[in-house]
């Protein structure tokens, strides 16, 4: 009974303490475990640089052969942000090789080493009908359409395809309102608490 | 700023669930604001919508595959001292075996040789396990209790009477004493057959031929009552009726009288090392819920495969499914497993192939 218990320990722990355990054992079959887990999240990125499934699924591959000796070599305290960068820098590598040129080169060079892959702004804190003065302001000042697409996804709770529907808007298009709108929404209230703090 | 704790992440299976348009508007949106909490998840989603919704399922599981041969899954290593008690465990468990089948042989043949008979009669304790008399009192039950086999309608039944006729005239005082040994020896063996009667309700004779086979048919054989009765004594007329003949009947007769008692005792299934209940908690505990369609109902796949004699599993069958990814986990579940030990007839291990059905459980969150 007791090596059961150790088997389902390895699914069950956290990315850090397999990142250890595979440290200290140089066993692929764990680093194969962890990456099973974010193994979706790589394949879209890749896809999205990529723009091709079979390259993509290599390079999902490719990126596992290099995590083998990367995670030995590197400490690495937080795995989701740090696979984050690993995955990009090697699309990045990749397409500038081939000489493809990519959308949104200029986004991808002014990255810095990333603790975290969080993306929170105080929009996602915010219930519907619950809206203080402080955002609602700065909310006013966003472009129209990040505005009311913030509004409709964040206030009104609606999603990509109503918000496309209601605004005649591509969905990657509403995605983009949204994201850039919280982003700007969080550089705006931080200019704002500034001041006063 | 503090990292996102895993519940309000999506999981592939959300993405898998948005992206095949079944979500609700609510559900859709929810999924979306976790998503757009995270770059990694903001960038892959971008990714992903570019797939049309059965190439994401597809691609990933092909992805699954991959990553499953380049990092093959570890076999698992009980530690040290389990080990040493498993391989002490092991060869218990097969001493006994061997002990018991040793046993129970001897000690048939012993009392055979004890008893003060002729040749021909001795020759009704060892070859025949059922004989004649005792056996037909028992027929009407047995046949009630046993389906029909394809092997009965082969055989004729009618000589038993005859048989029983023929053997009882020339030396009745001997015949008394083997009845009622056999009596004894006969309800024993019910027993055990009554315990096997799942075993038994396979069908058993899938590559006849080998010794195992033959052996295992002769045993439906026994189990349609008439006939084996009349197997038994067609044999045994050889034996009186041909004096001279005697000793093309006496050689195969103690193999068969081996053979039998053993075999109705001592065919094991294949089993896993630890134990079904250990077997069944490894599946409940190890289901990955990423690559299953549904996971807030139980699902439940039969399988049917082999056990070789080295413990390996091969020629896994699907024999019923509530959906392909459902049996392609299960598979998974089966081979990743725990070592099985592999079944075995007449003491020694054999390549046996059973069912097994995996029930993959509701996940609880």
């Amino acid at each position: 009974m007791k090596f059961l218990k150790n088997i389902r320990k390895l699914s069950d722990r956290s990315d850090e303490e397999l990142i250890l355990h595979y440290r200290e054992q140089a066993d692929v079959a764990i680093l194969g475990i962890l990456y099973q887990r974010y193994i979706h999240l790589v394949y879209g990125v890749c896809l999205k640089y990529f723009k091709n499934r079979e390259d993509s699924q290599d390079a999902v591959m490719q990126i596992f052969e290099k995590l083998v000796d990367d995670l030995l070599q590197h400490q690495v305290t937080y795995f989701r942000g740090w696979l984050y960068v690993v995955v990009r820098h090697y699309c990045i590598r990749k397409v500038s090789q081939e000489g493809k040129r990519v959308q949104q080169n200029q986004e991808f060079f002014d990255e810095k080493f990333m603790e975290s892959t969080l993306e929170w702004s105080p929009v996602d804190d915010t219930e519907p009908g619950d809206m203080n003065r402080l955002l609602e302001d700065c909310l006013e000042q966003l472009k129209a359409e990040q505005q009311s697409c913030i509004r409709l996804f964040y206030l009104q709770e609606k999603c990509y395809q109503e918000i496309g529907e209601q605004l005649s808007l591509p969905l990657n298009k509403v995605k983009s309102y949204i994201q850039n709108g919280k982003r700007n929404l969080k550089l705006c209230i931080e200019r704002k608490h500034e001041p006063s703090a | 700023m503090s990292q996102v704790p895993e519940h309000s992440k999506n999981t592939w299976y959300d993405y898998l669930q948005y992206f095949r348009g079944v979500l609700s508007p609510g559900e859709k949106q929810r999924v979306e604001k976790r998503m757009m909490q995270d770059t990694f998840d903001t960038d892959a989603f971008d990714g992903l919508s570019s797939l049309a919704p059965g190439e994401l399922q597809e691609d990933i599981l092909s992805l699954q595959r991959r990553l499953e041969e380049s990092a093959p899954a570890r076999r698992r290593r009980l530690p040290l001292v389990l080990r040493y008690a498993a391989v002490v465990a092991l060869l218990l468990g097969v001493g006994g075996v061997f002990y018991l089948v040793r046993h129970t042989g001897a000690a048939v043949q012993q009392l055979a040789r004890q008893l003060p008979v002729t040749d021909t009669v001795q020759k009704v304790a060892t070859d025949s396990f059922h004989p004649g008399i005792a056996y037909l009192k028992e027929a009407p039950v047995e046949k009630e209790k046993q389906q029909p086999e394809p092997l009965r309608s082969e055989k004729p039944a009618p000589s038993p009477q005859k048989a029983e006729s023929e053997e009882a005239a020339p030396q009745p005082a001997h015949l008394e004493m083997v009845e009622d040994d056999e009596v004894a020896l006969e309800s024993e063996s019910i027993k055990v057959q009554g315990e096997q009667k799942d075993a038994w309700s396979e069908p058993a004779a899938e590559a006849a031929g080998t010794p195992a086979k033959q052996d295992e048919m002769l045993l439906q054989a026994a189990q349609a009552g008439t006939s084996r009765a009349a197997i038994a004594h067609s044999e045994e007329l050889v034996g009186v009726g041909h004096g001279s003949s005697k000793k093309t009947t006496a050689q195969p007769a103690p193999r068969n009288a081996d053979t039998d008692i053993r075999l109705d005792r001592l065919m094991e299934d294949p089993q896993p090392i630890a134990g079904l209940d250990a077997f069944h908690e490894y599946i409940r505990k190890q289901v990955n819920y990423s690559v299953l369609p549904v996971f807030n109902v139980a699902k439940n796949v039969v399988l049917r495969f082999s056990v070789n004699k080295n413990g390996e599993i091969e020629n896994i069958q699907v024999v019923k499914t509530d959906g392909p990814e459902y049996s392609q986990e299960a598979i998974r579940l089966l081979k990743d497993g725990p070592p099985w030990q592999p079944g075995s007839v007449d003491g020694m291990p054999a390549t046996k192939t059973i069912e097994l059905r995996i029930k993959l459980e509701a996940r609880r969150e």
